[in-house]
């Protein structure tokens, strides 16, 4: 569903042009659970949101390809401003290292409202995301009176609730202990697995990344499959 | 943004200080015309006889050697250009008259008071005597009157009304091509002329209050530059003994009498109820730039933060962190006020006109320019300004320590939110209650005043207790379909909380802003309403002297009803009799606030059994309907008694009256100053010829009923230009300290943008839902703010009107004004919030998601 090729993305950092991608290729179809480990400032979240369509790279595409015989290719770096905020609301769930919940409204609005924005409520669906992660029983509860682990499943029933093809995590389990850890990462990989959702996660962790059904390695901004 | 309100706030307060105090001087050296320690005027009492110089020359050849003569005119000033022909021909310059007075200087300096005045000005330690605010005779003003009387072509006049001048000169400049080969003015050289194209004497400025608005000048040459010019006024200069006194009083003809300067007391309790005003609407101002101050603060603290963490880390004390930054305070503050008292002596300069005009419109009182005394007033201003912004700034400190303190914010347990609510409660209990009760008892002016800041506070109180409500019930009729806008409808439930602040600051606005507009709004339905009854007739002429309008219209077909007045002395306090005319259309035409219900109210007034009194007689003196008083026959002076039969509206005038039936006036004992007309146009045209004939200008001196009423309104809507300015003002400065918020609180809601933007949501639409937040919560303050804004024009009516003027009149509540009011405060809000916004909207979403995460 997604391919990049020869990805190239560099920053200038004190005066100093770094090269932070470097001829990155790499396909996602649907239902792949990729990893991304690298140490820290090695790219990852900047080849995350080149993914989501957040950034631009220097040269390089990353063609959106569509499974119906309908629809042509799109190159998601040459998308206007418009077409990048479609592509995101219907295509792209994303997870944050720290949650990002709203705090004035329920968990239940929280996760419906990406559902609600693209206008694809579907209740059946959102109860199965629910029961998958384990939150039925918080829905009416406001963010700040749930723990760590719970805000971030929280937070991954929302960037599901669209039911988008693919989705995007951020470190989801940076902020979150161990044993949390495990149990969020788990969660992930599985609820996506059981949605047929493509997912990249960016991760420090190996025992996280161990979970997906690729691993891939940034280093020097060269991205290897390990 | 610290620093600009500070500025706004110390120049708004010193350009009001300035107003006041100029007009407070001006009032105390009114009538003197720079002549020093007059003790007695003599006037005309009537309008058929005037002030001659044969009158002067009489009592002077009697020996009254005091008495030193004061001549009038009022004069547009012009300027000659020159026509392509090579003629010259005068272009004016001036916008409204302005006073020319001419004093006999020669009879004041043979005057042997002036010289013992001469002789002691040049004592130095008795000079400070004679620097008094009622006299300013100093060695400068000495040498000023002899300057006029040897160099008869000189004027003087206060700088600010020469700088008026020249202003006015450059617009008349642009205005007119012809007039750029116009140098620039040197002393030697002015440009001024008269009508008639003789040039004005040379003008020499002086800052003296004692000058008013007048361009003083020896009398001979008023008489050479306006020989119609009529003696106004006799002064007697030094201290007259009483037996002189007497001797005086028995030597004047029958039409002059002898009277007191006015001390400017009269002048000054009239207008002190404006005074109070613009004071009361400097203080709103200078609370207003407070709350963003308070904001201000807090924007500088949370962008220093971090480094006052590590300062702490450090080892620094939390208490010498907080005084440091006091410090800072204290020192912008200072700075702030000294650029704020130049910046206000320049707007009250500025607003002088408008001033003086509004003074002269609602109570005739002519101001003139003050001696500013820069030092006192800095050190006035920046005590009140040092006051105001440590009180403003303790919050956001108080507020830094304890964050010092801790290493996270701790949100308000529910026990401790309890606690505040219900301290927000007793607050509007205690606010109301104490309102309430001096609203009922109280007279004086500035407690009426106290009590609606009271008002208002608890209001603010109200709306505190109340915004998670009432943002809670309008988010009930928010459409499900419409997912962000309930989301962001919710923001603003948590985003009130943090900007209390700043939506109290605008509910204050925007309460004062719906009073002050209910009032005025209220105050013009019924003036035009009394204007269009009263003015029944065709036309009107305005005309205090010879000839007399009635004998002119005899024999034009012209009917005139003409008003008599006479002044008289009733529980110590001057009152106005005037005469009213009897037939039936003047019956219909009269406008009562009360009448008595007897059915014979209009026989027993023409059979002179009773009187009609203006509601600032009836307020003034606390009488009622059918009370009775005791009042002087207007022409034989036999004291009678009269039933008060009905109480009338009497807008603008400044002064108690009672109207009496015309038959009890006779002409030769009062003054007439006003003609009604009735006739046809032909006639009308008549009169015209026969007012030329006898030297009036009928163009000017003869109003036509609309234009009068055009003229009555266009002073009514000058006279509110400066309470509609510093409504937008204060309305403005409250959207900014609502701005200075939405900064605040950009980092805040920045995750949650970041979060609505990353879910496809377009920077547009985010900008516009931030927009509708805060606009949102604007709206609550306003629907909060109407009970409180006609609850305010309620008190503004029927308690501060009728303690500061006698007068009052019906509350009209116009739902359009009021929709009116909310969608101007609305578009100024998002005017002025719009920048903020935009500028976070315009951010790359990516630089919002590296800074979130």
């Amino acid at each position: 569903m997604l391919v990049l090729k020869n990805l190239q993305k560099s920053y200038t950092d004190a005066g100093e042009k770094r090269t932070i991608l470097k001829n990155v290729n790499l396909g996602i179809n649907a239902g792949d659970s990729i990893s991304i480990q690298g140490a820290s400032g090695s790219g990852k979240s900047t080849l995350l949101h080149l993914l989501a369509a957040l950034d631009k790279p220097d040269s390089g595409e990353i063609l959106l390809t569509h499974s119906n015989q309908s629809g042509s290719d799109e190159e998601i770096t040459k998308f206007t401003e418009k077409q990048a905020d479609q592509y995101r609301q219907f295509q792209v769930g994303l997870i944050f290292q720290k949650f990002n919940l709203i705090d004035c409204i329920t968990v239940m609005d929280n996760i419906m409202l990406p559902a609600k924005i693209t206008g694809k409520v579907q209740h059946e669906y959102i109860q199965e995301l629910l029961n998958a992660l384990g939150i039925q029983d918080h829905i009416n509860k406001l963010p700040n009176q749930l723990s760590g682990g719970e805000q971030q499943r929280v937070a991954i029933a929302r960037g599901l609730s669209h039911q988008p093809p693919l989705l995007l995590a951020d470190e989801p389990t940076g902020n979150l202990d161990s044993k949390n850890s495990d149990l969020v990462s788990q969660l992930l990989v599985d609820t996506c697995k059981q949605l047929n959702t493509a997912l990249v996660m960016v991760t420090h962790s190996e025992k996280v990344a161990l979970l997906t059904q690729q691993q891939w390695y940034l280093d020097d901004g060269k991205l290897t499959q390990i | 943004m610290l620093m600009a309100s500070l500025i706004i706030a110390a120049a708004g307060l010193s350009a009001v200080l300035v107003i006041n105090s100029s007009a407070k001087q001006s009032y105390s050296s009114g009538q003197q015309f720079l002549v020093p320690n007059v003790s007695y005027t003599i006037t005309s009492n009537s309008s058929k006889l005037k002030l001659t110089k044969q009158d002067y020359s009489a009592l002077r050849v009697k020996g009254f050697s005091e008495l030193i003569a004061v001549a009038q005119t009022k004069q547009h000033i012009y300027t000659n250009k020159h026509a392509a022909n090579q003629k010259s021909e005068s272009t004016q310059v001036t916008q409204r008259r302005i006073d020319f007075t001419g004093i006999d200087t020669f009879s004041l300096l043979t005057s042997p008071s002036f010289s013992n005045l001469v002789a002691l000005s040049e004592q130095r330690n008795t000079l400070a005597k004679l620097n008094s605010p009622s006299n300013a005779a100093s060695a400068e003003t000495n040498r000023l009157i002899r300057q006029l009387s040897f160099n008869e072509s000189t004027a003087i006049l206060h700088p600010q009304l020469l700088e008026q001048l020249l202003e006015q000169l450059e617009d008349a400049k642009k205005s007119n091509n012809n007039l750029g080969e116009l140098g620039p003015f040197k002393n030697s050289m002015q440009p001024f002329t008269t009508e008639v194209g003789k040039p004005l004497s040379e003008l020499k400025s002086f800052e003296s209050a004692a000058l008013g608005n007048d361009i003083i000048m020896d009398i001979a040459e008023l008489y050479r530059l306006y020989p119609n010019a009529e003696l106004s006024m006799l002064l007697v200069v030094g201290e007259l003994s009483k037996a002189k006194q007497d001797a005086l009083e028995q030597s004047l003809p029958s039409h002059l009498q002898l009277t007191s300067p006015s001390s400017g007391e009269q002048d000054s309790e009239l207008t002190s109820s404006f005074h109070l005003n613009l004071m009361a609407m400097a203080l709103l101002m200078f609370v207003v730039c407070l709350f963003i101050v308070v904001n201000a603060v807090n924007l500088l603290i949370n962008s220093r933060l971090t480094w006052l963490k590590i300062c702490r880390q450090l080892g620094i004390s939390r208490r010498q962190l907080f005084f440091i930054q006091l410090l800072e305070i204290v020192l912008l503050t200072l700075v702030a006020s000294f650029v704020g008292v130049v910046l206000g002596i320049e707007l009250a300069k500025l607003a002088s006109p408008t001033v003086q005009a509004t003074l002269e419109n609602l109570y005739s009182v002519e101001v003139g320019f003050g001696k500013v005394s820069i030092i006192g007033l800095l050190i006035q201003v920046s005590g009140i300004c040092l006051v105001g912004s440590i009180c403003a700034t303790f919050i956001p400190l108080n507020k830094l320590n304890h964050q010092l303190a801790q290493s996270a914010d701790v949100p308000l347990t529910f026990v401790q939110q309890r606690f505040w609510r219900r301290i927000i409660w007793l607050s509007f209990v205690v606010f109301s209650a104490v309102a309430f009760v001096i609203l009922n008892y109280a007279q004086a002016l500035w407690l009426l005043l106290f009590a609606t800041a009271l008002v208002i506070l608890s209001g603010c109180c109200l709306l505190l207790a109340n915004y998670p409500s009432m943002l809670s019930f309008i988010q009930r009729f928010i459409p499900a379909r419409f997912p962000l806008l309930q989301v962001s409808s919710k923001q603003s439930l948590a985003l009130s909380g943090k900007t209390k602040i700043a939506c109290c600051a605008f509910f204050i606005a925007a309460t004062s802003n719906i009073g002050m507009n209910l009032m005025v709004d209220s105050f013009r339905g019924a003036t035009v309403a009394w204007l269009e009854q009263r003015l029944s007739d065709d036309y009107y002429v305005y005309n205090e002297g010879e000839p007399n309008i009635s004998d002119l219209a005899k024999d034009t077909g012209v009917n005139v009803y003409q008003r008599l007045e006479k002044s008289i002395s009733f529980q110590g306090k001057q009152v106005q009799q005037y005469s009213y005319p009897t037939d039936e259309s003047k019956q219909q035409a009269m406008a009562f606030y009360e009448k008595s219900k007897n059915e014979n109210l209009w026989s027993e007034f023409i059979s002179g059994k009773g009187v009609l009194v203006n509601q600032q007689f009836a307020f003034g003196f606390d009488y009622k309907i059918n009370d009775e008083i005791e009042l002087p026959h207007p022409s034989k002076g036999k004291l009678s008694t009269y039933k008060i039969l009905g109480i009338i509206y009497d807008f603008g005038n400044p002064s108690a009256q009672v109207l009496m039936p015309v038959n009890m006036f006779e002409l030769s004992k009062s003054i007439c100053c006003l003609y009604a007309l009735q006739g046809a146009e032909s006639n009308i045209d008549l009169l015209r010829e026969k007012m030329r004939t006898a030297g009036l200008d009928p163009e000017e001196e003869l109003l036509k009923t609309e234009d009068l009423l055009a003229l009555s309104m266009k002073a009514f809507d000058d006279t509110f230009i400066i309470t509609d300015g510093l409504n937008v003002v204060t309305l403005l400065v409250a959207a900014l300290s609502l701005a200075c918020a939405i900064i605040v609180l950009m980092n805040d809601i920045r995750p949650q943008n970041m979060l609505i933007r990353s879910m496809g949501v377009s920077a547009l639409k985010t900008q516009l839902l931030a927009l509708f937040q805060y606009l949102l919560l604007c709206f609550v303050a306003l629907i909060f703010a109407t009970p409180f804004g006609i609850l305010l024009s309620w008190i503004l009516i029927f308690d501060i009107n009728y303690q500061a003027f006698s007068w009052t009149y019906p509350l009209i509540i116009s739902p359009m004004k009021i929709l009116q009011i909310y969608a101007t405060s609305l578009l100024v809000v998002a005017i002025v919030i719009i920048i903020p916004i935009i500028r976070a909207g315009r951010r790359p979403l990516i630089e919002d998601i590296r800074w979130v995460n």
